[in-house]
């Protein structure tokens, strides 16, 4: 039965987390109270060591920039896994149906890709996460957040949530299922609390193609038969990686299209006295594991956000980052959502340039 | 909306209204001319649901594989016939639908989720239940059967 070494409890509005580690409940609640008065938008400590920077070129065109992987982690724990683990819990409490969307015929793929990403958590990670084994009764350790579950593989009874929404609150990644039939791809289940702009409820059951339908030029020359002949011949044993990226107007990771016309107002705020500070790179690290059992695929989606300000600290990449900027092509510049402020951009990324002032 | 004939077919069923026949006509002129067997299954105004659903259920259930639809009929008993259809057996590789006459259409939400249904030619709507204007997009769901309605102003 699941059990749990921590309770939430609803107190005047706010949650207390007892039993931290390292944490006394006080101090944790008063940062959950920051959490929750920010709404969804915590104040970020960019970590410019660990950022996914994801160019390699001066020109910048939609591509299968797919990579083999050399380590086959679906997952990363980065020193923001706490709070991210917190607020992706709040918004799945908050917003169920935003955040967390299954067909019904996914329960056996829900429960291999849990396998997969608590393999994953215990053999990279060991330190944080420990799992054990007794036939099909298994004890998942979650030291980080002090947590303990116990549950019977393959009985959903014994979980809080469904599978793949019980694991995604284990791991910062948002987790896509593609279910693959009639030489197509469909997204048939997922747990998704930072899209970049998308809607998982209404996604829910696309095909591959349908998916990516707003996006413009994405059928230009055949690139999306391209990627989704790529994708359905995806192997068990070799998962892949790639980065998308774009630009957003504040530091919030929960940029859903269904709160949109909350975030996308800031995108009027871009002044060439703030750009530093509150334009962000934001790069999605995705990772694409082929299920052999169910044979869906597992996309996972690590999202990180930089300030251009500490972008711009690297002069290679300052350089880099100002010549894709200036030569994007419109219809790219206007899906990313970088039209109102792209200039203010520019202009900044130049006037960094030319004093010179970089690390 | 484009008709095109499949060729190559045991057998042909024509599942239509008076107003949806000369749309089928070049269709049935040319499985007339390769004499293949066919059959006209009649939908009028006043056929209600149920009647559609018994009589048409009938006789698709007992068609063989290798038999081909093409259903031409008012927008609003269209989608209830392919949904029937469906659910017989029959896939979308297997029957062409055309729809003609007025046509509503149901808009998703981007922020509540909630469906309206508003006019094909409609640009934007408020939306029912959480009135937030809608910007209508040709983004498709068949599970919602619906369109996008994205946030018409900032």
């Amino acid at each position: 039965m699941y059990s749990a070494s921590y309770q939430f409890k609803m107190v005047t509005g706010t949650f207390l987390l007892d039993k931290l580690f390292h944490s006394s409940p006080r101090f944790y609640k008063m940062n959950i109270i920051n959490i929750q008065k920010k709404g969804v938008s915590m104040k970020r400590e960019d970590n410019i060591e660990q950022f996914p920077y994801p160019f390699k070129e001066t020109i910048y065109r939609y591509s299968n920039n797919s990579l083999l992987m050399e380590e086959p982690n679906s997952i990363e724990v980065t020193p923001t896994y706490t709070e991210e683990i917190l607020l992706k819990r709040q918004l799945l409490t908050q917003h169920p149906e935003r955040c967390f969307q299954s067909l019904p015929h996914t329960t056996k793929a829900q429960w291999e890709s849990l396998e997969l990403i608590l393999d994953h958590l215990v053999v990279y990670y060991p330190n944080k996460f420990k799992l054990y084994k007794n036939g099909k009764s298994w004890t998942f350790h979650n030291h980080v957040l002090k947590e303990k579950y116990d549950f019977i593989l393959g009985e959903e009874s014994t979980l809080p949530q469904q599978p793949l929404d019980f694991i995604g609150r284990q791991v910062q990644e948002d987790l896509i299922l593609m279910g693959q039939r009639d030489g197509n791809l469909y997204l048939d289940a997922g747990q998704l609390c930072f899209p970049a702009n998308w809607s998982l409820a209404f996604d829910l059951g696309m095909s591959f193609k349908e998916i990516h339908h707003p996006i413009p030029g994405f059928k230009e020359e055949g690139l999306d038969d391209r990627i989704l002949n790529f994708l359905l011949k995806l192997e068990a044993g070799n998962p892949w990686e790639r980065k998308n990226w774009s630009l957003m107007a504040g530091d919030r990771l929960d940029t859903s299209l269904e709160t949109f016309d909350q975030w996308g107002k800031a995108r009027k705020k871009v002044t060439s006295k703030n750009t530093g500070e509150l334009v962000h790179l934001r790069v999605e690290v995705q990772k694409l594991f082929r299920l052999p059992r169910s044979n869906n695929i597992l996309f996972t989606i690590h999202t990180y956000l930089l300030s251009l300000e500490k972008l711009a600290n690297r002069r290679e990449w300052l350089e880099q980052f100002y010549h894709i900027l200036k030569e994007l092509p419109p219809h790219i510049v206007d899906y990313k959502g970088l039209s109102l402020f792209r200039d203010a951009v520019i202009d900044y990324l130049k006037v960094r340039l030319e004093s010179g002032e970089t690390t | 909306m484009k008709v095109h004939f499949e060729r190559g077919k045991r057998k042909y069923i024509f599942i239509t209204a008076k107003d949806g026949i000369p749309i089928l006509k070049p269709i049935i002129d040319q499985v007339k001319e390769e004499k293949v067997p066919f059959e006209m299954l009649f939908v009028n105004k006043r056929t209600e649901q149920e009647i559609i659903a018994t009589d048409i259920e009938r006789c698709l259930h007992q068609q063989k594989m290798g038999t081909y639809l093409y259903v031409a009929l008012p927008w609003a008993k269209l989608r209830y016939m392919n949904v029937l259809i469906e659910k017989i057996g029959y896939s979308s590789e297997e029957a062409q639908y055309i729809g003609y006459g007025p046509r509503k259409i149901n808009v998703f939400c981007c922020r509540c989720h909630g469906i309206t249904e508003t006019n094909e030619d409609c640009a934007e709507i408020e939306c029912k239940q959480c009135h937030l204007e809608l910007s209508i997009s040709d983004h498709y769901s068949s599970l919602r059967d619906a369109y996008l309605g994205y946030v018409a102003t900032l």
